[in-house]
């Protein structure tokens, strides 16, 4: 596959602050310094993009679903001249889409639609951004709608790890870090990603970014949060507690048996090779985990794994099954099984080219399609922003990585089933003692997950 | 069908840039089939093969459910009679209300293995009884943890249970019924719907149409035509008199939640084949109006989502569900819908209204075009009733072709009281 480029316009170092600006009483979220503005390679599929981001400063629970609610609320809120209802209607005639994403300490909105109203999309951008209207109702239902769904009600793998991915990205809630009410502006942005080959797209795009307000000098914050923002502060582990997390549904017939470890790579060779294992294991109805637990044991209708990458050489690896609530024993130790065999190397070589193929496929797809899922690559393998010519790594991995070698050095790229958290949701009887050895927790109703995982981080930690 | 073959005669090219038409052009050399068409797309790298059993869960018999356990015995049955290697594809395949679709996809050097996958499903399924008989279960873990995933999907079944007064048809009993589920139901199901002339046959993709009409003719040119099945549930219409109003509580949903469905009889009426500009128009400017009332205006409403059903006989149903923000009373919610459904069309229907949806539903239908599984859908989605499939470009010019008064109409018959049934769910710890 091609290797996905992107060439840089300008780059400054680029400090951000937060701060109450004396004539507003909004705070304003913004860069105080240029922006890197870059291109990366157009889209394959007749549209344009243009991501803006924003370093989250201190990226705790509240603090992010502050900033994700206060930019929904702008870009979907109304402005002085257009109300939520006629915003509405623009994207729907103009098939444009906007999405709000964070990963890691980064907030993104991307816009992308039809490459030939574009340059009419980044005008009504702009007035977003420089004329939001705010509303108080607006801001509490985003804030309500970004509310984490309590994974132990849907009981969905995806609810789990997002839970998962919030308790490695974030600290717990600090509702006194004051979010203004979520009366919050943007301006600036840090980085500015475009995804089009259309110069009157380009020049609207510098124009945009210049007229966007910059943080004054004025710092706001106590000294700690400060170097903590500069110096990416917030989490600085990637780790997970080992144990079981168990929350019990005396109720239910069912079973959700899911393991999930966080893992940080060498290389964004060992990376790939892990996430080709994963697959191997458990992410199609040619997997490991498809033929033996649905096709031979009976025992789920979606055994899974996968893999979730959370920064640069960082991801969730994860195994689940939802099943009968009285087999889960037996299931837990087959997908052990399978996890140690293919862990140990016993692994079809030609079964795993064909997965390697389907994930280089995919990446690439997704990379000239999915602007969102690309800007996280790039984000990922490009966190402080890049200068000089601009290439996602691990694209170019693709290259470089053989299903030999990743079968040869199969027991370093995966970890040992050992170092897996373990969360059950659902009935059936309760894990052995031999089970809870390396930790248990009991989950209550209602409660989030990590509940659950603190505790069993701070038993680790006596 | 004398409209349908007009405009399958024509073509399109109502798009520019990437989103190019698309024609479909019917094949003759189809066997028994009720139809085959395909619609050639050569600047792609795929080719898709959907057999459209035009059978689904509203056709299932005691027990709910037998579609879909069909559904999955066919699939791995062909896949099994075809395939040799593990890993060479997955298979797709969804039980809907109407139909049942099979996805075969590949390379465009694959389509003769593709269009004999498709094939094989009309085959009687074969499979070991011990396999065949535990899948059973899968089905049943499939159906559950659906409803464990989806508060909607159960709040909805009990929304069309008692707006129809019954667990059959258009309302399941899907749930209940999984203890009954049985192989012998599923294979007479197969012997009664997998029949040439209840299927439809859609190749897409990079392919030249003579290629498509040679192998379509190879491997489907032996099939008969057959009874087709009856559709008892089509007469199955509620008493326009019903209001009826179920209150619940439950902890398995995350806030309170009403949830309505509602039935419209266009009694003039006994095709949509001629309604489809009409029912798109019709309900995205009556989805923008409820979209002011329930959202935009009113903040107490935390999400909704609206859907439309259409059926082949012009019968229609609408569903709506809306998420409550705390505080906001369920009485208070349900009196908001019932008043909003109301005064929908106290301001009358402009031209700058019509024209607008006009325009949204185009651009929809191109958003469509660039992405291989929303087009998919696309082909589908009105073929599923038997009817040719449209693409976005034959979708467009439909709409065009729709006056503004017949979308008045639709719409002035939307609203009309009828039977209705709401759920008041109260989310409890």
């Amino acid at each position: 596959m091609n290797v996905p480029t992107g060439r840089l316009f300008s780059t400054f170092f680029a400090v951000f602050c937060l701060l109450t600006p004396q004539a507003v009483r909004a705070e304003l979220v913004a860069t105080s310094s240029e922006t890197v503005f870059l291109e990366l390679n157009p889209l394959q599929n007749g549209t344009s993009a243009l991501s803006l981001v924003w370093p989250i400063d201190h990226p705790t629970q509240d603090r992010v679903a502050a900033l994700k609610a206060g930019i929904s609320s702008i870009v979907s809120g109304g402005t002085s001249s257009r109300s939520s209802y006629e915003i509405n209607s623009f994207l729907n005639l103009k098939g444009v889409e906007q999405q709000v994403d964070v990963t890691g300490q980064n907030l993104i909105l991307t816009v992308s639609g039809p490459n030939e109203v574009f340059p009419e999309t980044l005008v009504h951008l702009r007035n977003l951004l420089l004329k939001p209207e705010y509303s108080s109702d607006w801001y509490a239902r985003e804030l309500e709608r970004l509310s984490q769904t309590h994974s132990t009600i849907t009981r969905r793998p995806s609810d789990v790890l997002t839970e998962v991915a919030d308790y490695l990205d974030h600290e717990p809630g600090d509702a006194a870090n004051g979010v203004n009410d979520g009366d919050i502006r943007f301006g600036r942005p840090i980085q500015a990603i475009l995804r089009s080959e259309d110069q009157v797209v380009k020049g609207r795009t510098d124009r945009l970014i210049k007229n966007l307000p910059t943080a004054a000098t004025k710092w706001e914050l106590p000294i700690a949060k400060w170097v903590a923002a500069l110096t990416g502060g917030g989490k600085n582990t990637f780790t997970l507690p080992k144990g079981i997390v168990h929350f019990a549904d005396p109720d239910s017939t069912e079973m959700l048996i899911l393991f999930v470890s966080a893992e940080e790579f060498r290389n964004v060779n060992d990376q790939l090779g892990a996430n080709l294992l994963t697959d191997y294991i458990g992410a199609n109805q040619g997997s490991e985990m498809f033929r033996i637990v649905r096709q031979t044991m009976r025992a789920a209708y979606d055994p899974r794994s996968d893999f979730v990458v959370m920064g640069e050489k960082k991801a969730m690896i994860s195994l689940s099954a939802t099943v009968e609530a009285r087999e889960w024993p037996e299931v837990y130790d087959k997908i052990k099984d399978i996890y140690q065999g293919v862990r140990s190397g016993d692994v079809e070589q030609e079964s795993l080219e064909f997965q390697l193929d389907s994930l280089d496929r995919a990446y690439h797809y997704n990379f000239y399609n999915d602007p969102v899922w690309a800007v996280r690559q790039y984000i990922h393998a490009h966190p402080k922003g890049v200068t000089g010519d601009i290439s996602i790594p691990l694209f170019g991995a693709f290259g470089t990585l053989s299903a030999e070698e990743v079968i040869k050095d199969s027991e370093e790229l995966l970890p040992p089933f050992e170092d897996f958290l373990i969360i059950l949701i659902g009935g059936g009887r309760a894990p052995s003692d031999i089970l809870q050895s390396n930790g248990y927790c009991a989950l209550p109703k209602s409660t989030p997950l990590r509940f659950c995982l603190d505790v069993l981080s701070n038993a680790e930690n006596l | 069908m004398r409209t349908v073959a007009l405009f399958l005669s024509l073509f399109f090219f109502v798009f520019s840039g990437p989103a190019q038409a698309q024609s479909v052009i019917p094949l003759s050399e189809k066997g028994g089939l009720h139809a085959a068409y395909v619609v050639p797309m050569l600047d792609v790298e795929r080719v898709d093969v959907q057999l459209i059993v035009l059978s689904g869960a509203y056709d299932d018999p005691a027990p709910s459910g037998t579609a879909h356990l069909t559904e999955h015995l066919a699939a791995f049955s062909a896949d099994a009679t075809i395939l040799r290697k593990p890993r060479e594809r997955d298979i797709y395949a969804s039980t809907y209300n109407v139909s049942t679709v099979y996805i075969n996809s590949g390379v465009p050097s694959e389509i003769e293995k593709l269009l004999r996958l498709s094939r094989a499903v009309l085959d009687t399924p074969s499979l070991p009884k011990g396999f065949a008989e535990s899948e059973i279960d899968i089905v049943q873990r499939e159906t559950l943890l659906r409803e464990r995933q989806s508060p909607y999907r159960w709040l909805t079944r009990i929304a069309l249970q008692n707006l129809y007064d019954t667990t059959r048809g258009r309302a399941d009993n899907t749930i209940e019924d999984l203890p009954n589920l049985s192989l012998e139901k599923a294979y007479q199901f197969h012997k009664e719907h997998y029949v040439p002339s209840n299927v439809t046959l859609v190749v897409s993709g990079n392919i030249e149409p003579e290629k498509a009409e040679e192998l379509v003719g190879l491997i489907f040119g032996d099939t008969e035509p057959s009874e087709v099945p009856q559709k008892p549930w089509l007469d199955h219409k509620p008493d326009p008199a019903l209001r009826s109003v179920e209150r619940l509580k439950s902890d398995r949903l995350e806030r309170d939640m009403v949830q309505l469905a509602k039935f419209i009889d266009f009694k003039d009426r006994s095709t949509s084949i001629d309604m489809q500009g009409t029912f798109f128009i019709g309900t995205s400017v009556l989805n923008e109006r409820l979209s002011k009332a329930l959202y935009h205006e009113d903040a107490r409403v935390l999400d909704y989502s609206i859907d439309w059903y259409f059926a082949k006989n012009a019968d229609l149903e609408l569903t709506i569900d809306l998420q409550l923000m705390p505080g906001f009373s369920l009485d208070d919610a349900h009196d908001l819908l019932k008043e909003t459904l109301a005064n929908l069309l106290n301001e009358p229907i402009s031209k700058k209204e019509i024209s607008q949806a006009r325009q949204a539903e185009v651009v929809w239908a191109q958003n469509s075009a660039r992405r291989p599984t929303a087009l998919l859908w696309f082909l589908q989605n009105v073929a599923s009733d038997g009817f040719p499939p449209v693409t976005p470009s034959v979708f467009a010019d439909i709409l065009s072709n729709t006056t503004d008064q017949e979308v008045i109409e639709f719409a002035e018959t939307v609203v009309q009281p009828s039977a209705t049934s709401f759920v008041l769910a109260e989310k409890v710890e």
